[in-house]
């Protein structure tokens, strides 16, 4: 047996260690350990404040995927102060907010999104595909030698359009503190929605070049790359983009990318119920064991010399089992994903459809993003290039939004084109005296949840799951997926090739994924009044 | 304004900064990336620089990134493959080089907060691990004063590392301290003046400009919380888009509103020293006193802190605030007379060869938990 050492994992967000064992006969993996190696505390900043300054606080939790958190903090104070509702079974929501709230929310989250999933395709993930030779293709276009030229003319531009969107609708990014509770702060004019749907269509020109040639390279090597990293099978989405363009309104608004989970064996949706979640700790260092309820917990305190404990990662868990969260996991949830394996079926029937792996792989997850951006910015790509395997599909990347049925100008110009112009974008709040409230969304990288208790005006109790702590957690879906992993033995970077693969198919957040502890109540603290 | 005045007028000037400094050693400044207790933020903010923008930076100007964990592969290399990094658990190498052995650091840049606090059943430091030497976990407290030590300059990007930041929030369990105190505490001192580029996150363009000047090794003026005069001068108030409405006693009702004043509603812009109103945000898109429901504060040595927070609370204007007079600035016809000074400062700092006198004034927050 031996042990390698992957300290740090670099091209993730944040401190990540990991340890896996090798079999000196099979050279594959046996065993692997995520270990997390940086700890902040959040929920105690945010404790005794107004419950409106958790927002801008929480915020920092992440300055990758830098807009959801605070987002989702203040729907999580929206919910406590009654301004937003949730339907019984979690798949509806409604808001007394404006609706140009909720699509001006849409739209930054959308740009947060494309730009983050472009970073992780180019600039985390990228290299370890050779830049899915984007090198060759773009070269027709633009001046791209090398991996600095790609950077500064394809990468670094498009993903600085999405920053832009973001300051014209929240002030600035990273970092926009752009929503408060009640609404949003630009109501919209004419010409921040024409600046906006520009760099929309900029972003779209080169997601046209690049999409293509990103999912051809992914789907030549799907054998291989979708027997790569299986994960437990289970998926969790807590619903993403509310949409108050129905004929329903603001009343009942679902969500685009639906909240539901589904649980192996099983490969059907079912709904979504925070009171199943709990976070189990028996494997971190904090000085508590057992599984708690998220809902109402009261998290332990660090405890480094706890036995058995090997990182600052908690392990939650939906109805007691380990899920994968990300972009596939809500695809799946959504439809969107199968739906497209079934079109991809019709045409090359080797393909049975997706995702390739029922139990999810490297592949899917990569592929579940590309899908993700293209749905969001939208195509003129009319090409029929798109292949799988190697073989022709016939179909263009428009093709590929008709049969998913979603809008060929993108979600965020659909956004962007429902808004009202000169209409108000915020509606009054006033923080509840005694509340408990629950923030649902999906980052980038997955599932996000908040909860608030306020008592006497300020907040009591906060908890956040991010969606890494799903994916890295102790005996969580990560280690799982590296347990089988082929080790190269040539002494070169391709050794770890395939466990880089399955680490980073991941879109890894640490910062997100170690932010907390709750010392509520807990004397051993001051805990300072403002 | 588009892209800001101050940035742009110097773009020249930083090319050149970049090019003479790499000529002093082996041709290359080694810059190590070192990320303690933050969020990553500063880091996609460096993505969002314009004038130059990063790779500009990184590779016509002859820097090599010797270490910076969130953008390094193996595979291509902007200095981390030259420094050691050949393969996926290689990463350790450039930075232990760096902190422990002979290879050399030009420039140290932290980005996150110094966590010195002993976590129960741990050790001093614990709260943030890089890397393993000699076998063992090297924590980002020690990598910090071993790099500091021996680096050429420390610039201090962001809130985090500047003042402590969110981390260092009252509440905090870690101990989360801003560079220069964790420094102190340890005893370490510095070469030059620790320089900090305040902000959650720190403005990319601002960035740039002053790791430009101390590369050509001129001390950039800096001010008594080390922060480069030149966009830390001015306050956000003062050349706020609503300072009209102000000025005719406008308020805004409501966060939507187009045109009112934020004061009344919490706004920090009348409290922060910072040049987001001059300048603005991704390439001069907007800023939040703009954009958003007002300014957050979050240049604020304080922040998230009083007087930084409640956020929604107004903040008195003060006759004095940080040495300069709201109530004077305001009623002074002085809108651009802080633009002027500050790139006045900015040339100041990269065409004299004179140093400032600087002492460093550490903060005070977040060591008592």
């Amino acid at each position: 047996m031996t042990k390698v050492i992957m300290d740090p994992v670099t091209r993730i967000e944040g401190h990540m260690k990991l340890e896996v064992d090798v079999d000196d006969t099979t050279h594959k993996i046996t065993s692997a350990k995520c270990i997390g190696t940086m700890f902040r505390g959040f929920e105690t900043i945010v404790l005794n404040r107004d419950p409106r300054d958790a927002a801008p606080i929480l915020s920092a939790i992440c300055g990758v995927c830098h807009s959801d958190h605070h987002l989702n903090s203040v729907r999580a104070v929206e919910n406590a102060a009654g301004l937003t509702k949730y339907s019984s079974d979690y798949a509806y929501e409604q808001t007394s907010l404006p609706k140009n709230a909720v699509l001006s929310r849409n739209i930054v989250l959308g740009a947060d999104w494309a730009y983050s999933h472009a970073a992780h395709l180019l600039v985390l993930a990228g290299p370890d595909y050779q830049l899915y030779d984007l090198l060759t293709a773009l070269s027709k276009s633009v001046v791209v030698n090398n991996y600095a030229d790609l950077l500064k003319w394809v990468i670094i531009p498009a993903q600085a359009m999405m920053h832009q969107l973001i300051t014209l609708w929240g002030g600035k990014a990273p970092h926009q503190r752009g929503a408060v509770p009640g609404g949003n702060p630009v109501r919209p004019t004419a010409d921040v929605i024409v600046k906006s749907k520009e760099l929309v269509s900029e972003f779209r020109k080169i997601l046209d070049v690049a999409a293509p040639v990103i999912w051809n390279y992914l789907t030549a090597k799907a054998l291989e790359l979708s027997a790569l990293g299986p994960g437990p099978g289970n998926f969790v989405s807590m619903g993403a983009f509310q949409d108050p363009t129905t004929s329903s309104g603001t009343d009942k608004m679902p969500s685009i990318f639906p909240r539901g989970v589904i649980l192996s064996p099983s490969t059907t949706p079912v709904p979504f119920d925070p009171s199943k979640i709990t976070e189990d700790t028996s494997a971190s260092w904090y000085d508590q064991s057992s599984p708690t309820p998220v809902i109402g917990e009261q998290t332990p305190i660090p405890n480094m010399s706890k036995t058995g404990a090997y990182t600052w990662a908690k392990s939650p868990r939906y109805a007691g089992v380990a899920c994968e969260s990300g972009p596939l996991a809500r695809d799946y949830v959504a439809g969107i994903y199968p739906k497209l394996g079934q079109a991809i079926h019709g045409i090359i029937s080797a393909v049975p459809g997706l995702p390739l792996n029922p139990k999810g792989s490297v592949f899917d997850r990569m592929a579940a993003r590309a899908v993700e951006l293209v749905a969001l910015i939208g195509s003129n790509n009319t090409a029929p290039n798109l292949q799988v395997l190697g073989k022709p599909l016939n179909i263009s990347l428009v093709d590929v939004l008709k049969l998913l049925g979603l809008p060929q100008n993108g979600l965020m110009d659909t956004w962007l084109g429902a808004m009202q112009v000169g209409a108000p974008a915020y509606t009054p709040y006033q923080n509840p005296q005694n509340a408990e409230g629950i923030g649902l969304w999906e980052a980038p990288r997955g599932s996000l949840f908040h909860w608030i208790r306020i008592k006497s005006q300020k907040t009591d109790d906060y908890q956040v799951i991010a969606p890494t702590t799903w994916n890295v957690s102790p005996n969580g879906p990560l280690e799982g997926a590296l347990v089988g992993t082929p080790v190269g033995q040539t002494g070169t970077t391709a050794d770890l090739r395939p466990a880089s693969y399955v680490v980073r198919s991941f879109d890894l957040c640490l910062a997100c994924t170690v932010h907390a502890v709750d010392a509520r109540g807990n004397d051993r603290y001051v805990r300072v009044g403002l | 304004m588009g892209v800001s005045a101050v940035v742009s007028m110097y773009a020249g000037d930083i090319a050149n900064v970049f090019a003479q400094s790499a000529k002093a050693n082996d041709g290359k400044v080694h810059l190590i990336w070192l990320p303690l207790g933050g969020d990553t933020g500063c880091t996609v903010s460096m993505l969002q620089a314009s004038n130059p923008n990063l790779i500009d930076a990184v590779t016509d100007l002859q820097v090599s990134a010797d270490f910076w964990q969130a953008l390094m592969t193996p595979d291509y290399d902007f200095g981390w493959v030259s420094a050691g990094y050949t393969s996926e658990d290689k990463a350790h190498v450039p930075l232990m080089n760096a902190a422990f052995g002979n290879a050399p650091v030009d420039v140290l840049v932290v980005e996150g907060t110094p966590q010195i606090g002993t976590p129960p059943g741990g050790s001093p430091g614990d709260y943030c691990w890089i890397g393993e030497y000699n076998g063992k976990p090297a924590s980002g407290y020690q990598l910090l004063q071993k790099l500091a030590a021996k680096a050429g300059w420390v610039v201090a990007v962001g809130q985090c590392s500047s003042f402590g930041g969110i981390p260092a929030g009252k509440g905090n369990l870690t101990q989360a301290v801003p560079v220069t105190k964790a420094l102190k505490a340890a005893g370490v001192t510095t070469k030059n003046p620790v320089v900090n580029i305040a902000g959650c996150p720190a403005h990319p363009d601002w960035t740039l400009v002053t790791l430009a000047s101390v590369l050509q090794g001129f001390t950039p003026e800096l001010d008594e919380l080390g922060r480069p005069k030149a966009f830390f001068s001015s306050i956000i108030h003062d050349n706020c888009p609503r300072r009209g409405a102000y000025d005719m006693g406008q308020f805004a009702q409501s966060f939507d509103d187009p045109v009112g004043c934020y004061w009344k509603l919490g706004c920090k812009g009348p409290i922060t020293n910072s040049s987001c109103a001059v300048t603005k945000w991704n390439s001069g898109t907007s800023f939040c006193t703009q954009s958003g429901p007002m300014c957050w504060g979050c240049m604020h040595p304080n922040f998230p802190d009083s007087p930084t927070s409640p956020f929604f609370n107004q903040v008195e204007l003060t006759p004095t605030f940080l040495g300069l007079n709201v109530d004077t600035v305001a009623e002074a016809a002085g809108i651009g007379t802080a633009v002027v000074l500050g790139v006045h400062a900015v040339h100041h700092a990269m065409t004299s060869k004179k140093k400032t006198d600087q002492t460093e004034t550490p903060r005070t927050k977040g060591e008592s938990q």
